[in-house]
């Protein structure tokens, strides 16, 4: 059934509607399709949410659904409490996307034994947009929940995933974990892709990232209190919260760091070499 | 009944050909290599041994024997993968089993096995380019492993920007919906 597009600032409110399901950044009636205009993205003339384009730019990708590992790895975080007079913000320069493009979308790996590096590689449009790089871990999740408002009550589905990659988010996270592994000595501060280290180490850092061809951007610098994860602040920069103390946590896994590492330098060779 | 009669001569044909390929691998580690035509010829024989006593017991010739040939199309592959994965001095010796074959003017590569084929022949061969590059013969026996020897139609090249093999994609059989 086609539906009208309608952008808009605010979603309607759902009870309005008979039916209604909602997304994060649309609201989609029997007739009508509701998107919050900030997340609207143009490509190829459709301007449709992050999802629609995700769904459409992966249609053809045959994700291996196997997953031949223990579990699922979450993001890698850390933190120090402590004060530094003078600390960087870096962070991996579009880290989903730049790791995506050198393992292959279809990456098939088994830690320590094998890893096959994936032929396709993510769509330019996941570079420019940060949410479509999101998805590359987001939307590959093993289901799929939507809100569904019918018959006056709210309901939460939850359905298989048809983009359900786990080789590729692990393979990811996995890396993430690995380069954070390398540089637990030097950092105080990591959350996914980014990481706070004292200004004395910014030399060694960015020479080991140079040496792997890992993009980086500064984001910060300046005086920095690290209060817990998710709770920092660094020069102009601060989180939300940032003066609650959560303590010292870490989850950084230590695990096959340099097998990861080793498999970036392979996979970094074949695409050298691929057109 | 007569299934279950199936069942068990075709245990015992199975329990013949694992001994076989134990031989055969506990052979190899003490130097006595075979050809691959001997063990194509034995098993062969085992085969019509099946056969005929299926046929005798009047059971059902055709699905036992597939399911015979399957595995040891299986014992197959992967007695080739080990052979394949040792090193070049030691395959010198042995017969030329492995290498390119010429039939009449055209010649075709096989990799351990398989046909390298073209990404539009892959399709012919009702099969669909899998999205993994496999780029040393190690890699590619520990991803074929698994694989059913029937699965498999052949091996894509992947190329790189010169035009040189970067390596090579498995074209596997689309799965019947």
């Amino acid at each position: 059934m086609r539906r009208d597009k309608i952008e808009v600032d605010k979603l309607p409110i759902y009870w309005q509607f008979e039916r209604a399901i909602l997304g994060n950044f649309a609201l989609t009636t029997s007739n009508e399709r509701y998107m919050l205009r900030e997340f609207v993205i143009e490509h190829n003339g459709i301007r449709d949410t992050p999802s629609y384009h995700f769904n459409q730019l992966i249609e053809n990708v045959q994700f291996p659904k196997k997953l031949d590992n223990i579990s699922q790895l979450a993001y890698p975080y850390k933190a120090i409490p402590c004060r530094l007079p003078h600390a960087i913000y870096l962070d991996i320069r579009s880290a989903f996307y730049t790791i995506a493009s050198v393992f292959g979308l279809e990456n098939v790996h088994r830690e320590g034994r094998y890893f096959y590096a994936g032929v396709t590689q993510p769509h330019k449009l996941f570079a420019e947009s940060k949410i479509m790089r999101a998805l590359l871990v987001a939307g590959v999740r093993q289901k799929s929940t939507l809100q569904e408002w019918t018959h006056g009550e709210i309901r939460t589905r939850q359905f298989p995933n048809k983009n359900h990659a786990p080789n590729l988010s692990r393979s990811i996270f996995a890396f993430l974990h690995s380069v954070h592994s390398a540089l637990s000595k030097y950092t105080v501060y990591v959350h996914t892709d980014g990481f706070i280290i004292p200004v004395w180490y910014l030399q060694r850092v960015s020479r080991w990232l140079d040496d792997r061809s890992i993009p980086y951007t500064i984001k910060g610098d300046g005086a920095a209190q690290i209060f817990g994860v998710g709770s920092y602040r660094i020069g102009e920069m601060h989180t939300k919260l940032y003066h609650t103390g959560y303590g010292q946590r870490e989850n950084i896994r230590h695990e096959f760091s340099q097998w990861w590492l080793h498999q970036w330098d392979r996979c970094l060779e074949i695409r050298s070499k691929l057109p | 009944m007569a299934h279950g009669r199936g069942k068990q001569l075709f245990r015992e044909v199975s329990k013949t050909v694992t001994q076989l390929k134990r031989d055969i691998a506990s052979a190899e580690r003490t130097g006595n290599f075979y050809t691959y035509g001997e063990f194509m010829e034995w098993t062969l024989q085992i085969m019509e041994e099946f056969e005929n006593t299926l046929s005798d017991s009047g059971l059902d010739v055709e699905f036992w024997s597939e399911r015979l040939s399957e595995k040891i199309g299986n014992l197959q592959t992967e007695l080739e993968t080990k052979r394949l994965l040792m090193s070049d001095d030691e395959r010198e010796d042995e017969e030329d089993w492995d290498s390119d074959f010429e039939d009449g003017n055209e010649t075709f590569e096989t990799i351990l096995g398989y046909d390298v084929i073209s990404e539009g022949e892959c399709g012919a061969r009702e099969g669909r380019v899998r999205g993994q590059i496999l780029t040393t013969l190690e890699e590619l026996a520990e991803y074929l492993e698994p694989i059913p020897a029937g699965v498999v139609r052949g091996l894509v090249p992947v190329e790189g920007k010169d035009g040189e093999r970067v390596g090579y994609s498995v074209c596997a059989a689309t799965k019947s919906r």
